[in-house]
């Protein structure tokens, strides 16, 4: 029990120095700007940019909450309630966006629903227009590709909630009386109030942290995501790091209230009861919901056909023409040719591989100091959640701070430039993952499969390997898929963090499209979306068998 | 079949969490081959108790020693015991063989060997040709007995059974109380079982040891405890009966003689369960099988009202309630007579109740 509360001991050190420490060390960054944090905060407060940047980012988040609301909870219902052919894949193929990578699904609004976008060509030239009919940069269009890509929590809550939802619920109050109407407003809202109060909460904290959208669509419209980094190119460091306090701060409450509501939601948790029945529809209305649903479908996947259909166009090739006149497998010949070009994909998945594992070794061993409770316990709970918490953007700032000097003894080390840095944002960005699935699967053992091996003779050791670790295997490798896939697609720590050497996909995306290189930045996307939809997949195979 | 049993005995465990004071000073001995049913109600530390003896918590003070061997310093994994678990803790993500084969692979045993004793153990329970399933797969029922079929595999010197019918249904549990009762005596594995159902601890156990609030209260026999609980909470906690206010009016080394207002047949000679001094108040306690009915008005009896009946068949239970507030159960032959009907109580004259000092008031 001692040695365990040592290695505790030791994990939680750990914890602390990779998650909670750079949030301190760029705090006091900030309070020690010239004239102390109160004046640095009064300058921050003062300048026109500054405070409407944090009025813009508090705004566009509230509102993607509700559109994505708007978008997410209807389509749970279709695909929950509704019978109609083809109901079953839709319904995963609506999720898949939340394993792709945020930069790709940017890019690829991009181009179907840019200015020179195929979409906004088809629509052109359906309505002879000479112009495009909108313009995809400003607030309208963060909001719009924030829709797009976050409504998928509130899809993806909202139907769980609905599969938990004891049907017997709606029936009793239907024979007490109640209508559909009353039912729904009555019953079935107030049981998915938790599901609902929780995916808000988490798309709120992704809007407010959301860096791609607003840093390709915002242009001159900045929120405190694009601001910081704007800061720290112009070589403002101070207000940069200003910047990175008051926005986690910002995110840290929100954080708080999250956890409020997760807390909720489990105690509110309930056991299905049988499977809801419901009358079939008729042919048409099985026909109408089934146009419906993969009319749905179709739109919110379109970007991605759109990216797919855009790797295949040789530089140079499509000008004016509504549909690109030639496709050729030129751009994948130019990528998959060249070891130069394939670096930046090594480096990807290089660097996901090692942050995966080392999360996953870090991310377990604070499960377990968690699970044993106490005052080190509740610190591994809180700090391998909080880089959950804090925006990728802050995080990358606080720990480029830290880092940026080689001070060991105050457990700064000059690592800025080297290739340890970006790997190690990843492992910090993917704890929250891994450490919630092995607490999840930890929670398995609760009904003494330990002791139940201890009475069969097995030892500490046999215990770990021959119980432990395959029945916590599932939810481990669910943690570090999510994991994997966080830091194989990352774009936000890497663009603070990057050197040459490390450069990962999404750089390399970001500096074709610099180059007018479309067909190069959406090949690279398109290898990026397979990888990730590869793995996801995989898993997916994994948690059947 | 199982390795040579050997007795089990408990010294003075003390077990406290914190300032909670769970076990105090429990000794207990279980012979080879016997099967002792550990009853008590919720909170009364059988877990605890069990624990203890399994290894998974260590004792503040005491012993526990098998046969010779004193074992309360050796961790679970060699004290080689065999536990069934309240929820079984089947692990998932092995077949039904698979687990009950990890006792067998933890002492090594060759492949051909283990496979052999796997069969043997699942068709002991009767679940030969399902040893592929997942655990998933198979019914309540079937898992309790994979539970059991995994705990005996090893053939322990000591089986260990931590309520291990009350995650099954009622219609379940008599059955399956039955063949795990004929099991055992087959077996004659020595056997400490933690139970709160009375008719559980008595169909399965030779002996019951009785817990209550951390303390054993008695250890005998079903029958023992039955006819001569040695409290007032045994006597109310096994088996139905009720409880009559009166007063000591003669006490002596053998029986005393008792008087009270409910008590029917007026004053009487009684067993004292603990020493009583004369004027002292008490309680007798009266089984329904002492007492029956007799027409209104019959000398010697008490006047009453039925207020509860329960048909059983042969016989039936009759509650009456008396002037005063006062409830006493009756065992009446054929049904039950009709509510409100006005009764009279008497004692069937061979009946001696049995007296407890009174608790607080
Ligand atoms: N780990 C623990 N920490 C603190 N108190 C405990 C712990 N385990 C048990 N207790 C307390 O010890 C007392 C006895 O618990 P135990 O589980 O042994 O009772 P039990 O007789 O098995 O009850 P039940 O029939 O409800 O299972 C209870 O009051 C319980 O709250
Ligand atoms: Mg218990």
């Amino acid at each position: 029990m001692r040695r365990a509360r040592i290695a505790d001991g030791v994990v939680v050190a750990l914890l602390a120095w990779l998650v909670g420490w750079p949030l301190v060390v760029v705090t006091g960054a900030a309070l020690e700007a010239p004239g102390g944090f109160g004046t640095a905060l009064a300058a921050f407060a003062a300048r026109e940019g500054e405070a409407l940047a944090l009025a813009r980012s508090l705004w566009i988040s509230l509102a993607t909450v509700a559109l994505a609301a708007a978008i997410g909870v209807p389509l749970a219902f279709l695909f929950a309630r509704a019978q109609f052919p083809g109901r079953r894949a839709l319904a995963e193929l609506v999720a898949l966006p939340v394993a792709l990578p945020p930069l790709v699904g940017v890019i690829a609004f991009l181009y179907l629903w840019g200015e020179s976008g195929l979409g906004t060509r088809l629509v052109m030239a359906a309505g002879g227009l000479e112009s495009p009919p909108w313009r995809l940069s400003g607030a309208g269009a963060i909001l719009v590709v924030h829709a797009y890509s976050m409504y998928v929590y509130f899809y993806l809550f909202t139907r769980a909630a609905l599969a938990r939802l004891d049907p017997s619920l709606a029936e009793a109050a239907a024979s007490l009386g109640a209508g559909p109407v009353r039912r729904f407003f009555r019953v079935t809202l107030p049981a998915l109030r938790p599901a609902l109060g929780g995916a808000a909460v988490l798309t709120f904290l992704t809007a407010l942290g959301s860096f791609s959208a607003p840093y390709i669509f915002g242009g001159s419209y900045r929120v405190m995501t694009t601001q910081i980094l704007a800061s720290k190119q112009n070589g403002d460091v101070d207000l940069a790091e200003v910047e990175t306090v008051v926005l986690t701060l910002l995110a840290l409450g929100g954080f708080l209230v999250a956890r409020r509501f997760e807390r909720g939601e489990a105690a509110s948790r309930q056991r299905g009861g049988a499977a809801a029945r419901r009358p079939a529809p008729t042919r048409g209305a099985r026909a109408a919901l089934a146009v419906a649903g993969w009319g749905l479908a179709l739109l919110l996947l379109a970007p991605h056909l759109t990216l797919g259909l855009l790797s295949l166009v040789p530089r140079a090739t499509w000008s004016t023409e509504v549909l690109p006149p030639v496709l050729s497998l030129d751009n994948y010949r130019r990528v998959l040719g060249s070891a130069e070009a394939l670096r930046p994909v090594a480096n990807s998945l290089g660097m996901a591989l090692a942050a995966t594992a080392a999360a996953l070794v870090l991310g377990f061993a604070a499960a377990r100091a968690a699970r044993r409770g106490g005052a080190l316990g509740r610190a591994a709970d809180l700090l391998m959640a909080v880089p959950a918490a804090v925006p990728a953007t802050a995080f990358a700032v606080a720990l480029a701070t830290t880092m940026s000097v080689a001070r060991p003894w105050q457990g700064r080390f000059l690592l800025v430039g080297t290739l340890v840095l970006l790997p190690l944002a990843y492992l910090a960005r993917a704890l929250p993952s891994t450490g919630r699935a092995a607490l999840a699967g930890l929670a398995q053992l609760d009904s003494g499969l330990e002791e139940a091996a201890a009475s069969l003779g097995a030892g500490k050791l046999r215990t770990l390997w021959a119980v432990t670790l395959p029945v916590v295997r599932p939810a481990l490798a669910a943690g570090a898929m999510l994991a994997f896939l966080a830091a194989l697609g990352d774009f936000v720590l890497s663009i603070v963090l990057y050197t040459f050497d490390t450069r990962p996909i999404s750089i390399e995306i970001l500096s074709s499209l610099r180059l007018q290189e479309t067909g190069l930045a959406a090949v690279y996307g398109v290898l990026l979306t397979a990888l990730s939809a590869a793995v996801f997949l995989a898993f997916g195979r994994e948690r059947e068998a | 079949m199982s390795a040579p049993a050997r007795p089990l005995r408990l010294e003075g465990l003390v077990k406290r969490f914190g300032d909670h004071a769970v076990l105090e000073g429990v000794s207990l001995a279980v012979p080879e081959g016997e099967i002792v049913a550990l009853l008590g109600p919720s909170g009364s530390g059988k877990t605890t108790l069990l624990r203890l003896v399994a290894g998974f918590e260590r004792a503040d003070a005491g012993r526990i020693l098998l046969g010779e061997e004193r074992i309360d310093e050796l961790p679970p994994e060699r004290r080689g015991f065999g536990m069934v678990f309240q929820h079984y803790a089947l692990f998932p993500h092995r077949s039904v063989a698979g687990n009950v084969a990890f006792g067998l692979e933890t002492r090594g045993l060759a492949r051909a060997a283990i496979a052999a004793r796997v069969e043997a153990a699942l068709a002991r329970v009767e679940l030969g040709g399902l040893g592929g399933r997942r655990i998933s797969e198979i019914s309540g029922g079937q898992q309790q007995r994979v539970a059991l079929a995994r705990a005996l595999a090893p053939e322990p010197p000591v089986l260990l059974l931590d309520e291990p019918l009350s995650n099954l249904d009622p219609s379940l549990r008599e059955r399956t109380r039955r063949e795990l009762a004929a099991l055992l005596r087959a077996l004659g594995i020595t056997t400490l079982l933690v139970t709160h159902e009375q008719e559980e601890a008595f169909e399965l156990g030779t002996r019951v040891a009785l817990l209550h609030g951390g303390r054993l209260v008695q250890v005998g026999t079903p029958g023992e405890i039955y006819r001569a609980p040695a409290t007032r909470f045994a006597a109310g906690f096994v088996g139905r009966a009720s409880f009559v206010p009166v007063e000591v009016v003669a006490a002596g080394d053998g029986p005393v003689r008792v008087r009270g207002a409910g008590l029917p047949g007026g004053e009487t000679e009684a067993e004292a369960a603990e020493a009583l001094a004369v004027g002292e108040r008490a309680d007798a306690m009266l089984r329904p099988e002492a007492l029956e009915l007799a027409e209104p008005g019959t000398p010697r009896t008490l006047a009453g009202e039925v207020v509860a009946a329960r048909f059983g068949g042969a016989w039936s239970w009759a509650t009456v309630r008396a002037a005063g507030g006062l409830e006493v159960e009756v065992l009446v032959p054929g049904p039950p007579p009709a509510l409100g009907a006005a009764v009279a109580v008497a004692r069937r004259p061979d009946a001696r109740p049995r007296v407890y000092r009174r608790e607080t008031p």
